[in-house]
């Protein structure tokens, strides 16, 4: 009995630490205080915080405050990715696609692209439809391309308009039948 | 039994009598159908309208590059973006322009890199997200004594649902 109460403070504890860790390592990060960063996300991350995982990731990976080293980079996004979090399927993605830590693979990318898209994040949206513009990892689709490049530069997240130039880009390929198939699609969904 | 044995032939031949007209009664409505005239009008609209360039021959057909077969895929993107320009008028002409302007001006090939969102890009946005979220909390925090005070309020007089909106 002594221990479950014991247990159960210890998790109360630790469950009020985890988002004064993860805000504070934000914040240090937001300064370009990367070690201070490092030192808030490192706990967490080892407890199996997938925010914390993709943003630790993310320092290996850019050799911030610490020496580049993709293949942690590249443990720490599968593991973030595993457990759903977006941005994490985002870095997996982008490293498959770019082979940092691992062989290239396109169709991992688009994949783990996807999977992010479907989440609402920006950044996997374009480039989810930048692979289906230049058919690598997918089959080549227009239409495809289109949607994705729409959701993204409708996003209420940060910077769309590189995904809006993109789309204009995509436009000038595109046949006035496609563009209303590919509006078609987008009422659907 | 022999009665039977007479009548049963007699409605067999009734019947199959019967049957016939009302087939070839059917047939006849069907083929009075206003649906099956169309099927009996030959060719559909567009082939009355296709062979205009042969009625006017002083307005040639659009000119059309063809596709290299073999081509490397900045020659590719270069005849994707040439050939959209010319047909411009047949799809979004302010949006093709720019797109073959900025493909040309941004020299072709190198312009796929440009386009990708890099990892910095979705830190960026990560951290973006992070703050507003925490922001939002915040803002929700301090909201909730109001809405503790609505909820006194209305515990003191007769519960209503309406009440709940001002939280």
């Amino acid at each position: 009995m002594r221990y479950i109460l014991l247990f159960t403070i210890l998790i109360s504890v630790w469950t009020g630490a985890v988002p004064a860790d993860m805000d504070a390592g934000i914040e240090a990060y937001e300064r370009g205080d990367y070690g201070v960063a490092r030192a808030a996300w490192a706990p967490l991350a080892s407890a199996g915080d997938p925010m914390a995982q993709y943003f630790l990731g993310h320092l290996y990976a850019k050799g911030q405050g610490i020496a580049r080293d993709h293949g942690k980079a590249l443990v720490l996004f599968r593991a973030s990715a595993s457990q759903g979090e977006p941005y994490g399927q985002f870095a997996l993605g982008y490293v498959y696609e770019h082979g940092q830590g691992i062989e290239s693979n396109a169709g991992e990318a688009a994949r783990w692209y996807r999977s992010a898209a479907e989440q609402g994040i920006l950044p996997a949206q374009n480039n989810l439809a930048l692979m289906y513009e230049q058919g690598r990892g997918v089959a080549r689709n227009y239409v495809q391309a289109y949607y994705w490049y729409v959701r993204g530069a409708r996003s209420s997240g940060l910077n769309p308009t590189k995904a809006a130039a993109n789309l204009e880009h995509l436009i000038g390929k595109m046949t006035p039948a496609e563009i209303a198939v590919a509006e078609r699609f987008l009422d659907k969904r | 039994m022999a009665a039977h044995l007479s009548i049963g032939p007699t409605l067999s031949a009734s019947l199959v009598a019967l049957l016939g007209l009302a087939l070839v009664a059917g047939a006849a409505h069907f083929l009075n159908r206003p649906g099956s005239e169309v099927q009996t009008v030959p060719g559909p609209k567009s082939m009355a309208t296709a062979p205009q360039s042969l009625v006017e021959p002083s307005s040639p057909p659009k000119k059309v590059v063809p596709i290299p077969t073999r081509a490397p895929r900045a020659n590719r993107k270069a005849y994707d973006a040439d050939n959209a320009a010319r047909n411009g008028a047949n799809a979004a002409p302010g949006l093709l322009g720019i797109a073959a302007q900025t493909y040309r001006t941004q020299g072709g090939a190198g312009v796929a890199e440009n386009k990708i969102y890099s990892l910095a890009d979705a830190m960026h946005d990560a951290v973006w997200r992070k703050n507003t979220s925490a922001k939002l909390m915040i803002l929700m925090s301090q909201r909730r004594p109001l809405c503790a005070t609505d909820a006194e309020n209305s515990a003191t007089s007769t519960p209503s649902i309406g009440l709940r909106t001002t939280c």
